[in-house]
Formats: structure tokens, sequence, C-alpha cells
């Protein structure tokens, strides 16, 4: 994993990329330039922390179709759309597959730069959200099954005279479940589990009530 | 006779000018003895007008003159010399019946003996006309003569009509009685008819009177004259040898006679013998032959037994006749004389040819047999004929019937009765018959053929119409009425220059002449409905020089035809108009993209200099400011270059939901005549799934045609019998169409497919080199993508894509 973030500059047009590369590399940021979508996937690597400036229309691959791929992973840095002729379709388009923006050319460099600052911000914040997530992804990998039901039911807010109630198992059970579901999360409260359960997108598992 | 007082403005011509009256010169030549030197020798020149038809010119003589006169004429020549003289001979050929007078009148060293003739057919025929009376076999009843006469007159006046009557006596004196008549074309109809009043009357007290008037109109209540299409009547009176008025003979005409004096002539001649008979019926009471001949008469009546064998044994014609024992009275009925003729009839008479009918050898055995006891009386043709005959009324006439035969076509025959009466009594009835299938066949298939005509003529889909020599319409069919919006009696009788909108070069009625002149010919011409309406016609004329000159005409209505013209035209010129506007706008558009990315290179430059040297520790406010200016300047010409693309892109697109296929379809209705013209071949495949797109439709067609057009150019230099476009839809994914435009031209190089799309860069010497980029850029404003990939096998293939429209939306 790369930790300096780097600005990847997809562009067909040499005075652009070589341009765009002065520009960025002003402020002191680290820039990429490739002549073509197909370049940039064959060197791609979903770890490189940093934003990608996509010009939308180049032979082969258009900026919106490398996107639109791009888009199909499970992470995808932001993306700065450039085009010389936009209009709002295509605006529309490459938004709905995610792109942060859509800038004009020619562009004011303040703008520009402002864009790509803030998409390095946030690809910086979600690259940690999802360390973190792997983190609890890893950590709720090594509950036994028994003890994910426990997790999954407590922590959408149901007292544990209910979980027992509905995995048929006794008071007592559960809260052994529980602490050690604590544990292993490394959750040093309810509160933390709960927060750690949202961030995993958990949701309470369909289980019938047993009949006693 | 002295030929030079006779016709004096004749004499010695030297050459005869052609079409003098009625002349004929017969030149002999002449040897120094001024002897004729031979016969053969003599010519005649012939100019004869008197009826038009008789034009003889430099002829041989023999040839001229019908064999059986020749011998005579030459003696005449012979012998006449200077004496001078007159000859009648009857000239040879199809004017057999045409007699010339020939007259003598001078000879001349040069031309030898002149002549000089006029026509003396008219003589002959009056002459012949009374040898025929001579030669009337004796003794007949006075009925026979009579009907004889009557038949004779209008032979030869060419009446319509004749009849004889005389005034009934009392107490019905003022009635008159119809004795005989003949009528070459009708049916007589033995009844007695109230034809009496002014000019009847005037005849009867001796006055021979012509009416020119119809005898419809003047006797609106005898049946008689009530199918008789005349306009004149001519009464004359019978009279006795002594002066005593006997009645009135009529002759009815089509048309009033060109030589009255020669019509009263041939009356008078006959009405001689007429009156004599009508005379010899009042004596004797009733008519009959007088059964004691008297002694002189003998030899007459063999004779013309004899001839009269001859002829009915001979003919090939069925004949027979029939004879009741007693006289059957008319005043029973015509049917009643039917009946009794056909149960108690006896055949008196007939000849091998009718006994062959029966399937007999000879006639002998079945003269003397009952009618009874013959079938072909009792059910068969014969009675048939008779009783169709009666059916209509009358007794005598003329009947075809048709014999169904057991594993045989039918036959069919004809029969022509003719009743012998005497005074108001039926005696006999003599009967001709014969086999008329072949004809009958004949006029069946034309009338079939007829029929097949008139069917087509009416269910045909064009109009047609039929025009006489004066181009006034005679006839039209069904399809026409439509097309004009008439009914029959609005057009009919119509000039055709009634159907002419006036908006031809030329007129209807001079292309409808044309077609006499050049043959058949089609043409577009502006028409008019009845209500004045012009409309497109297609017409061709063509014209028969026969049935009296008719001119066809053939119309289609090319209306609707030429309203989807219009609109195809009115769809192209704006297809034309957008594209233009189009390429300006690309053009504009293009140059502006152009210049937009150096522009934003510029910018970038700039601007990143400005920061870099900020960012350093060199001080530089001059280089600083310059910097300054030059980003602020790029950036105001990225400005206006901005304002300009956003003025073109004002001009909104015309988006509407429609196919694939659909805008498919009409590109190459668009197309259609390059296509041809390239001979190239086209092979299309539509999308089976045909989905819907939200597209302008020009200009998505715009690019269609852009591609084809440029396919068609790619394929110039493959030869004819490969050329192959192939273009396709599909569904490229469940989001978008994909249309591919293939062609086997030669090829472009993987490098310059890029090319291709910049703008200003042309393969073409004509070209701008905007197509493609306005193509992908239209694409592109769609939402679709425009490029090229080859396909596996070289062919160049473009393809677009277009997003389907969701159904959603």
């Amino acid at each position: 994993m790369t930790d300096i973030p780097t600005v990847f500059v997809v562009d067909d047009e040499p005075a652009m990329r070589d341009s765009l590369k002065f520009l960025i590399g002003s402020v002191g940021i680290a820039v990429r330039c490739f002549a073509s979508a197909e370049e940039f996937l064959a060197s791609y690597d979903p770890r490189a922390a940093g934003c990608i400036v996509l010009d939308v229309r180049m032979p082969g691959l258009s900026g919106l179709e490398l996107h639109e791929q791009l888009a199909q992973e499970r992470f995808t840095p932001p993306v700065l759309m450039i085009t010389g002729h936009g209009d709002v379709q295509m605006a529309v388009r490459a938004m709905k597959v995610g792109a942060m923006d859509f800038i004009e050319k020619p562009f004011s460099d303040q703008v520009l730069l402002e864009h790509i600052h803030h998409a390095i911000e946030v690809d910086t914040k979600r690259r940690a959200e999802l360390e973190e997530l792997v983190v609890l992804e890893a950590r709720r990998s090594t509950l036994t099954s028994r003890e994910r039901e426990v997790f999954s039911l407590v922590v959408v807010g149901k007292p544990n005279k209910v979980v027992a109630h509905e995995l048929g198992l006794s008071q007592k059970t559960i809260e052994v479940h529980r602490a050690h579901a604590m544990e292993k999360m490394k959750a040093n409260s309810f509160a933390e589990l709960v927060k750690m359960a949202v961030a995993l997108g958990e949701r309470a598992p369909d289980v019938h009530p047993t009949k006693e | 006779m002295n030929a030079h007082d006779r016709e004096p403005d004749h004499a010695l011509p030297r050459v005869l000018p052609s079409g003098v009256g009625r002349g004929v010169v017969w030149s002999d030549q002449l040897d120094g003895d001024r002897r004729i030197s031979s016969s053969s020798s003599l010519s005649m020149r012939l100019g004869w007008s008197a009826n038009g038809d008789a034009r003889i010119e430099h002829r041989s003589w023999t040839q001229a003159v019908c064999v059986e006169d020749r011998e005579r004429a030459r003696r005449f020549l012979e012998a006449a010399d200077l004496e001078g003289g007159e000859i009648d001979l009857r000239l040879a050929g199809g004017h057999r019946h045409e007699w010339i007078r020939l007259s003598l009148v001078g000879k001349d060293d040069e031309n030898g003996l002149l002549c000089v003739a006029r026509d003396a057919t008219r003589e002959h025929q009056l002459a012949s006309a009374m040898e025929a009376w001579a030669a009337t076999p004796e003794p007949r009843s006075s009925a026979w003569t009579l009907g004889r006469s009557v038949e004779h007159l209008a032979h030869l006046t060419g009446a319509e009509l004749v009849l004889i009557s005389e005034r009934l006596p009392e107490p019905d004196q003022d009635r008159a009685r119809v004795l005989a008549m003949a009528a070459p074309h009708t049916a007589v109809q033995i009844l007695e008819h109230g034809i009496r009043g002014e000019p009847w009357e005037d005849a009867f007290e001796g006055r021979t009177i012509l009416t020119r008037e119809s005898p419809r109109e003047r006797w609106p209540n005898v049946p008689l004259f009530q199918h008789l299409e005349a306009q004149a009547f001519l009464c004359f009176p019978l009279g006795s040898p002594e002066g005593q008025p006997l009645g009135v003979v009529m002759g009815v005409f089509r048309q009033v006679p060109d030589d009255q004096d020669w019509v009263e002539d041939l009356f008078r001649l006959c009405t001689g013998r007429i009156a004599l008979e009508v005379q010899r019926m009042h004596s004797v009471g009733k008519f009959v032959v007088p059964v004691e001949t008297p002694d002189q008469h003998t030899g007459l009546i063999s004779r013309s037994a004899e001839r009269y064998r001859a002829y009915v044994e001979g003919a090939a014609t069925a004949i027979w006749c029939l004879e009741t024992d007693h006289p059957i009275s008319l005043r029973s009925g015509l049917t009643e004389v039917a009946n009794q003729i056909l149960k108690h009839g006896r055949l008196v008479e007939c000849n091998d040819a009718f006994a062959h009918t029966l399937g007999r050898q000879t006639a002998r055995d079945l003269v003397g047999a009952r009618t009874s006891e013959l079938p072909a009386f009792a059910e068969g043709a014969p009675g048939q004929a008779l009783r169709k005959l009666i059916d209509a009324e009358f007794l005598v006439g003329h009947a075809e019937v048709a014999e169904v035969r057991k594993g045989a076509p039918a036959r069919h025959l004809a029969f022509d009765l003719l009743p012998i009466l005497e005074d108001g009594a039926f005696l006999r009835l003599w009967a001709t018959q014969s086999d008329v299938t072949q004809s009958v066949e004949e006029r069946e298939a034309l009338r079939a053929s007829h029929r097949q005509l008139t069917s087509i003529f009416d269910s045909a889909l064009d109009g047609i119409f039929v025009l006489d020599q004066a181009l006034s319409v005679v006839d039209v069919n069904g399809a026409f009425l439509g097309i004009a919006g008439a009914d029959h009696h609005d057009v009919l009788g119509k000039h055709v220059s009634a159907f002419d909108a006036g908006s031809n070069s030329a007129t209807v009625e001079s292309l409808a002449r044309a077609a006499e002149a050049q043959g058949p010919y089609r043409i577009r011409v502006s028409l008019q409905r009845m209500d004045g309406t012009p409309f497109p016609a297609e017409v061709s004329f063509c014209h028969r020089n026969d049935e009296g000159g008719r001119t066809y005409g053939f119309v289609r209505d090319r209306s609707v035809e030429v309203d989807a013209e219009e609109r195809d035209r009115m769809h192209r010129n704006q297809l034309t108009h957008i594209s233009r506007l189009n390429t300006v706008g690309e053009m504009a558009a293009g140059i502006a993209h152009e210049l937009n990315q150096p522009l934003a290179a510029i910018v970038n430059y700039t601007r990143g200099g400005i920061r870099h040297l900020r960012a350093s520790d060199v001080e530089n406010p001059e280089l600083m400011r310059a910097l300054e200016a030059a980003a602020d300047q790029a950036e105001r010409a990225g400005d206006v270059i901005r304002r300009i693309r956003s003025f073109i892109r004002r001009g909104e697109k015309q988006v509407e939901i429609t196919r694939l296929n659909d805008i498919l379809r009409e590109s190459l209705a668009l197309a259609e005549f390059s296509i041809r013209r390239s001979q190239v071949r086209l092979e299309v495949d539509y999308d089976p799934e045909d989905r819907l797109v939200l597209a302008d439709r020009i200009q998505v067609e715009q690019v269609l045609l852009n591609l084809i057009r440029n396919a068609l150019d790619a394929v110039r230099e493959t030869p004819e019998s490969e050329r192959v476009i192939r273009i396709r839809t599909l569904s490229q994914s469940e989001h978008a169409g994909l249309v591919l435009v293939c062609d086997n031209g030669p090829g472009l190089d993987p490098s310059d497919v890029e090319d291709a799309f910049a703008p200003f860069v042309s393969t073409k010497a004509e070209g701008i080199g905007l197509g493609l980029p306005i193509s992908r850029s239209i694409i592109e404003a769609h939402g679709g993508r425009l490029w090229c990939e080859p396909l596996e096998d070289g062919t160049t293939c473009f393809r677009f894509t277009l997003p389907f429209r969701s159904e959603h939306a």
C-alpha cells in the first residue's frame, strides 16, 4: 500500500497530460499520467491512494466507460471527470456511477486543485474506513457461529432474555456468548460493539423463536 | 345516234381528266388503214365517280368487261366504225352487276376509236326485275304471288318494309287490311292494322305521296311500325286497269330515297301485277291455286316443277313441307295453328338432306308420314322452332334451336319457316333447316371473349375511357368513374378536353390526337375530376384505325403517389437543411474543441508556472505579472469559446421515442437511389428485439446516411459483383442498442482509424472532413458512442450505440 496520495491523470492529449502534471505537481502532489484507459488499467492498483482525473472522450475505452468499469470494484478511488465539451446528459451519467466532479475545460487552476485536494481527503478518509472495516471483519470472522448469532441479535437492541427465547437457549448461556463476542471484537463497551456492528452493516439474523 | 349531239362536251378529248363524271373512254389504236389493229390493244380508262367506287384506269378492255360480253363488245367496235351507236356491257370482277352504256363518239388518228359511257346499271336492274316477273313460276296462289311481289319490291327499292293494304268492306270501311308484306330484316306479323288516315286515303284516291315522317309517329298505335327506324314512307295507289281504287302499297324507308323517281318507277312496275292478283283474289273469293290448269300453261308448269325438284332435291340445306288435311283458320289463334300442324300434319315434301338429319338415307319413305309419328316434330328441333316462333307471335321467320343429343355435344339448327296462307287460313308450312353449330359456337366464342374483355374493362384498376373520332367519350369503366368522381351520364358524350386541368404544356386533346399519329404512348399529365379538382395522372393513349377510329385511354390516379413523393422530398429537404446547419454548427464546435485543448494546456502551464514561481525563493514580479496576464488572457479565450459552444448547443435536439429499426428503414429508403446506382449488394439484419430509443430521428438518420455514404465510397474500388454492405441493428447490452455499418472496401489502416474522427481530416478529395466528427458528436449527444472496429474478416465496420429508453422514464 502506497502512503503518498497520487493523482492519476488519464488523457489522450499529450499537452493536457503534461500541463496537468506540471500544474498539479506545482502544489507538491504526486502525479502519474496515462495516455489511455487501457494503459491505466494495465497498471491499476486499487490500493494506491489518491484520485483519478479522467478525460471523458478518448479513443478506445472512454473516460465514462473506464469509470463505469472501476465502479464495479469494491473500492473505487474518487474520480474527477474533465471534458472539453461536457453536456448535461454526460454529466448525469458520470455522476450516476459516482464521479465526484465534472469539470469543463479550460478550468481555473484554483478549482481543479481544490477538487483534487478534496478528492484526496475523501480518499484518505475512505481508505481509513476501509482499513478499519477490514480489521473488524477479521475480528468478526473469529466468532463462532453461536457467538455470531448472539452478536447480531444483541447489537440491534434486543435484551438477553428475548435473545435467549429466540435462540432457545438460557439467559446465562447468552451472557457468556455475548461476553466472548465483546472480547473477540475488542470492544471496550457495548456501545462500541454497536458502532462496530453498524460499520460492518450488521443486521439482525432472521431467526424464528423456538416453541417451549 | 349521233354522238356529237348527245355528249358534246366529251367530244374527242385527247386526254380525259381523271375523276371526270360518268365517263369511259375506250381508245383503240388504229393502223394506217384506219382499221382496228387487234382487239387486245384496246385499253380503257374509267373515271367512275357515280358512287365513288368503280375506278378503272388504263386497263385493257378485255379485263374491264366481263367475259360473257367481250365478244359482243368486240363486234360492236369493229362494226361501229364511223356509224356510231350504243352498246350495254357488264363490268368484270366485283363490278359484275354494274352496267355501262357505251356510245361511240368518234375517232381520231392518234387515239383511235373514242367512246363515252354512262352508268346503265339501273336500267338493267329494272329490266332484270321485269324478267324476274316473267320468270315467276306459274301458277301460284294469289297470296304467294303477293308475298313474292312485296319481297321483290322491298329488295329492289331498299325499303325497310313494303306492304299491300286494302280497305275493308262495310261496315269496317274505315279500317285497312294488310294483304301481304315483306320486310327483309323483320319477321312478318299476319294481322290487320288500322293504317288509315291522310296519306293513305290520298294514295287510295290515286296520288303518290312520299311523306318525310316516321311511320311510327304517324301511326303510333300500329305495332308493326314501332320497331322500325324509318324517316320516310311512300304511299302508292293500287288501282285496277280500269282505274278503280283497290288499295295502297306502302314502302317504309330508313332514309328519304335519293332517287325518288326510280323508286316510284319500281312501284309502278310492280303494282300493275299486284293489282291483277288482288282483283283475281277478289273475283275468286279466296286464294286458291286453280286446280284445273289451262292447257297453255302445261309446259310452263312442268318446267317449273322440274326446276323445283332440282332445287329441293339437290339442296344441301334440309327442306321440308307440312300440310294439314284441312285448311286451319288463323282466327283460331296462332298457338292452335301450331298445335294442329304438329299433331295432325303430314310431311308432304322433304329432301334427302332432311332425311339425313333424322338418320335416314333417303327422303322417299318419309314423305307422307304423319308428324305425330315423327319424334322430330313431336319433341325435336323442328317442333321447337315452330313453337318458338309462335311464342313470339310470328308464324313466319327465323328461329334457332339447340338440339340436345345423348353422348354428343349439342347441335344448333337454324330454321326458316314460311307458312302458305290463303284467305286467312293456313295451308302448308315450308321450312328450310340447316346446321349452324359452327357459327353458333363461333358466335358464343366471340361473346365469351366479349364478356371476358368486358369484365377486364370493368374490373381494371386503371380508369379506361374510349373516345370516338371527335374525341368524345363513348365508354368508360367503373374505375374511371371512381377517378373522375362522376356517373356514366355525366361523362358519356363529353369531349376529352373536359378532363384537362389546363396546366399541361400540351392539351389533353392534342395528346389524344398524337396517339393517332405516333402510336401508343404514356405520359404524365394533370387532369381534373368532374368537380374541377385537378389531380396528377398517368395516361396512356392508343388509337385503332378500325372500328371507326377509336382512341383508348388508360388513366392512373397518381395523387397518392405524388403526395408520398412530396412528403419524401420535404423530408429530404429538411434533412439537407438540418445537415447544413449542423455542419456549420459542428465546424464551430470542432474549432472550439480543437482550440479548447491547447487553451486548457496553456492555462495549466501558466498557472502551474505561477505556483512554481511562488513556491521558489526567486522574486520576480515582472515575470509573475506576465504569467498571470497570460493565464488571464487564455482563460478569457476559453470563456469566448464556452459562450460560442453554449450558443451552438442552444439548438436543442428534437427527441422522440422511436425504434432503431425504423430509423434504419427510413435511412435506407433515403439512400435507396445511391445504393442502387452503386451496384452494391445490401444485407440488412434487423434486431428482432427492436427496443425503444430516445433520439432525434433526423440527426440519427443523418449519421446512418453518412456511414452508408462512406461505405458506398469505400467499395467503389471493389469489383461490382463483390461489393457488399452489411448493416445490422442489435442489442449490445441491456442498456444500449448497437448499429453496425460494414463494408468490404479496402479498409482503414488501424493507425488511421482515430484520424478519421478528427475534424478537418478527410480521405476524400471533396470532403471537408466533418462527417465522422459530426456523426460522433451527434451520437455522443445521444449518450452513445461511435467508433470503428474492423471485423475479423478484415471488413471495415463502423459501429455506434444508442442507449435504450428505460421503461420507467
